[in-house]
């Protein structure tokens, strides 16, 4: 072979071998796409999300974000993704301040991937407060803009009517031809000029804000970090950290932190806001803190910006979307009512400490006064103690025939107690049921020398705060699956109706999708788009935009 | 007293201390670490006592292997060492950091596997449909939509006297059966002899072709690789449906 022909073959290798590796990286890349290019504070951003078939071996819960340019955490929600995608949304906050802000999604276990890369999405933030917006920040460096490639030739945007009123009825339908399209989202909006030509798709490379969480695959199910400290000197602590979910079914879980004081839980099939309850066993006089630790992965950090007036006739469009918002949330109501709701099977199907040997229902037999009634008369194989004020509680041991020389793990509702004094003004009256486990335990690598479980009739738990080391917090785990409402209110005849927002749907590949909507009061140019993804991560994007009149 | 009693003194003071905090929270927290922190979930048991009696006669292999573990919540523990205790029909396992061995909890369990020598053993948990609803770990001897099963059971038998090699007197022996199961997802289990009797009655609809299948591949059944062959074939010739 010539030297010329081996340099030629090398060249050739080296560009499909390059070609082959981009390629690579474009499929394992989650897409971000939103049902607007701006939001007014207090709106609700929906978020769709593509997944590769690449990605599906970091889990099934996908950690979606919305940043500041100065690269603050704003909101965060773990949605639970399909086969092929996931959708969510973003509540921004009422006082976030006007700005420019990105979207994105990670895999909790694609954190320690390097440079772990996701293409996201800018958005603009108008604060419902601020009068007059004359500046505004824009993307410096355009190298992170990704342009859409035109899809005009694969997609059709069909619309039965050339003219559209206020009001009006829009009737059409999609039509694609042949594509390699993966993944297509059809949305339709009235334009805010300035978002609309400052916003898009964006290559984010992101950034781990917190090192130190474990690269762990959320399957059905959320990672919770936190970091357990001395409270006086505020030194890393590594005593053991109890954790207990109260529900329907009472979760417990055990974390023995490493020297930085991290610890870590997983929450099986946690969907919607969890109330945790977190201990540090340690002696009584030491006292602890416990942080949550936010999981968080930036993506501005590579981003530069500049700021650009905006002008007048776009300031006024501004304007009157804020007050068509403004109008929206009067007659409309918030689209998002956020409730405390939570569920949580329990993942072991028995109570973690076993199957009971006993289990007393109080209600069943006399009223007695005191927990140490309760103990003598209904309690077999249970020890309670009272010697000079000093009260042990010791339980049967039926393997060994003997009491247990040490106390039973305690709990009250579930919840993991060491002081016997909490028992002693129980009534029967305040107790639902008692369980007893009359055997060494094991969960994990804790032993029990038994069990005693109350659980009271009252759920409130109220008896916690005079428990010391004991945290409380409410932490959202899995969001629960909800749909937005883009329709027009049923009384929307005789009120103004402001909506911007018509249609966001993911739509198929092939074949011909039809839609149709109703236009609102808000007149301006309306965009009617698809944007598309190929198996190889090229976006595509088409739009058919129509004057209302 | 000489220093290295007066350290001794120091140090079990200290362990006293430490232990008596530790009974008093009602938690045993000796030997945790990392290791100790499984995020996918943990083992559930009883702490398990062996004695020497136990040790000998009731379980299978005859060391500690290592093996797996899998929950019927998907939770898999790989690399854990275990043995099988035949006469209580329980799943003894060893925990590494605590040091402790115990039983796991029977309900959770949906097999267990360990390495006998060359082969690989697995253990399914079935449940009897008898008034009791029993739950048994069962040897899987061949998976397919008719599985066959092996339960190892250790019975006692009252003998002559005798002094055992410890020095211990005794009247009773122990020794290990196997009962042979089939299972299907629709029928459930059934006890069954190695013998071809056994799927003609499983099957009495399918007599005729099944003895035909056996004469025509000249296989005898009367043991567990003939029964596996058996199966094979009636797998083969769609005549398990």
């Amino acid at each position: 072979m010539s030297r010329a022909l081996k340099i030629v073959f090398l060249v050739v290798s080296v560009w499909l071998g390059f070609n082959a590796g981009a390629q690579t990286t474009a499929n394992r890349e989650l897409v971000v796409f939103t049902d607007r290019d701006y939001c007014i504070s207090g709106d609700t951003l929906w978020v769709k999300i593509y997944v590769p078939n690449e990605l599906q071996q970091y889990g099934n819960i996908v950690r979606l974000q919305l940043e500041s340019q100065t690269g603050n955490l704003i909101a965060s929600r773990a949605v639970k993704c399909n086969n092929t995608h996931t959708e969510g949304y973003i509540a921004v906050p009422d006082s976030l301040q006007t700005g420019l802000y990105f979207v994105h999604a990670f895999f909790n276990a694609q954190r320690n991937n390097g440079l772990l890369k996701c293409i996201g999405r800018s958005v603009y933030v108008y604060n419902r407060f601020d009068e007059r917006i004359d500046r505004l920040p824009v993307v410096e460096n355009k190298t992170s803009v990704i342009i859409p490639e035109s899809a005009g030739s694969q997609i059709d945007i069909n619309l039965e009517d050339p003219d559209y009123h206020r009001r009006d009825e829009v009737k059409g339908n999609i039509n694609t031809g042949d594509n390699e399209f993966v993944f297509m989202v059809a949305s339709a909006r009235i334009i805010e000029p300035f978002s609309h030509e400052n916003t898009g798709f964006m290559n984010f490379g992101m950034k781990d804000q917190n090192v130190g969480i474990p690269e762990f695959p959320e399957k059905d199910g959320v990672l919770i970090s936190g970091r357990l400290s001395d409270k006086e000197t505020g030194d890393a602590s590594t005593e053991l950290v109890l954790l207990t979910v109260t529900g329907n079914e009472t979760y417990f879980d055990y974390y023995y932190p490493d020297s930085t004081g991290q610890f870590h839980f997983f929450l099986p099939d946690a969907m919607g806001s969890a109330n945790l309850i977190l201990q540090a066993l340690a002696e009584e006089d030491t006292l602890f803190d416990i942080e949550l630790t936010p999981n968080f992965m930036s993506a501005v950090q590579q981003l530069k910006f500049d700021s650009t007036f905006v002008n007048p006739k776009q300031s006024e469009i501004i304007e009157n979307t804020i007050k068509g918002t403004f109008f929206n949330k009067l007659f409309r109501g918030v689209s998002i009512s956020h409730n405390d709701a939570f569920e949580m099977s329990n993942p072991y199907g028995i109570p973690f400490y076993g199957i009971p040997d006993n289990h007393i229902v109080p209600e069943l037999f006399i009223d007695l006064p005191s927990f140490k009634e309760i103990s003598r008369e209904l309690l077999i194989g249970f020890q309670y103690r009272e010697r000079k004020d000093q009260l042990t509680f010791r339980m049967l041991n039926y393997g060994q025939d003997r009491f247990f020389d040490a106390e039973p793990l305690r709990l009250i509702n579930g919840i993991p107690v060491f002081k016997n004094s909490f028992f002693q003004d129980l009534k029967s009256t305040d107790i639902a049921s008692i369980d007893l486990v009359k055997s060494e335990r094991v969960f994990g690598d804790l032993r029990f020398t038994g069990i005693l479980a109350v659980s009271l009739n009252d759920k409130s738990n109220s008896w916690l705060a005079q428990q010391p080391n004991l945290f409380q917090l409410k932490v959202p785990c899995i969001e629960f699956p909800k749909q937005p409402n883009y329709r027009p209110n049923a009384k929307s005849k005789t009120q103004p109706d402001t909506r911007s927002q018509f249609l966001n749907s993911v739509i198929e590949p092939a074949g011909s999708w039809p839609f149709s909507f109703q236009l609102s009061d808000v007149k301006g140019d309306l965009e009617i788009k698809v944007e598309a993804i190929t198996k190889s991560g090229k976006l595509y994007r088409t739009s058919k935009i129509i004057s209302v009149q | 007293m000489s220093s290295l009693k007066k350290y001794t003194g120091v140090v079990l003071g200290v362990l006293f201390a430490f232990i008596v905090q530790a009974q008093n929270m009602g938690i045993e927290t000796y030997h945790l670490n990392s290791k100790s922190n499984n995020l996918q979930g943990k083992m559930l048991g009883e702490v398990f006592t062996l004695n020497a009696d136990i040790n000998y006669f009731f379980l299978y292999p005859d060391d500690w292997v290592a093996g797996s573990v899998k929950f019927v919540n998907g939770n898999k523990f790989e690399n854990i060492r275990l043995r099988y205790q035949a006469f209580d029909d329980e799943l003894i396992t060893y925990n590494d950091n605590g040091g402790f061995l115990y039983v796991v909890e029977k309900e959770m369990v949906e097999w267990f596997s360990f390495q006998d020598g060359s082969k690989t053993r697995k253990f399914v948990r079935l449940t009897k449909n008898n008034n009791q609803q029993t739950s048994m770990y069962l040897e899987e001897l061949y998976n397919r939509e008719l599985s066959l099963l092996v339960n190892w059971y250790i019975y006692e038998q009252s003998v002559s006297p005798y002094t055992d090699r410890n020095g211990i007197k005794r009247a009773v022996e122990y020794l290990m059966r196997k009962d042979y199961y089939l299972y299907t997802e629709k029928g459930g289990i059934t006890k069954i002899r190695l013998n071809r009797v056994a799927l003609f009655s499983l099957f009495p609809e399918n007599k005729k072709q099944i003895r035909k299948l056996l004469r025509k591949n000249s296989l005898h059944i009367n043991s567990e690789l003939s029964m596996i062959d058996a199966l094979g074939l009636l797998s083969k010739n769609k005549l398990t449906e």
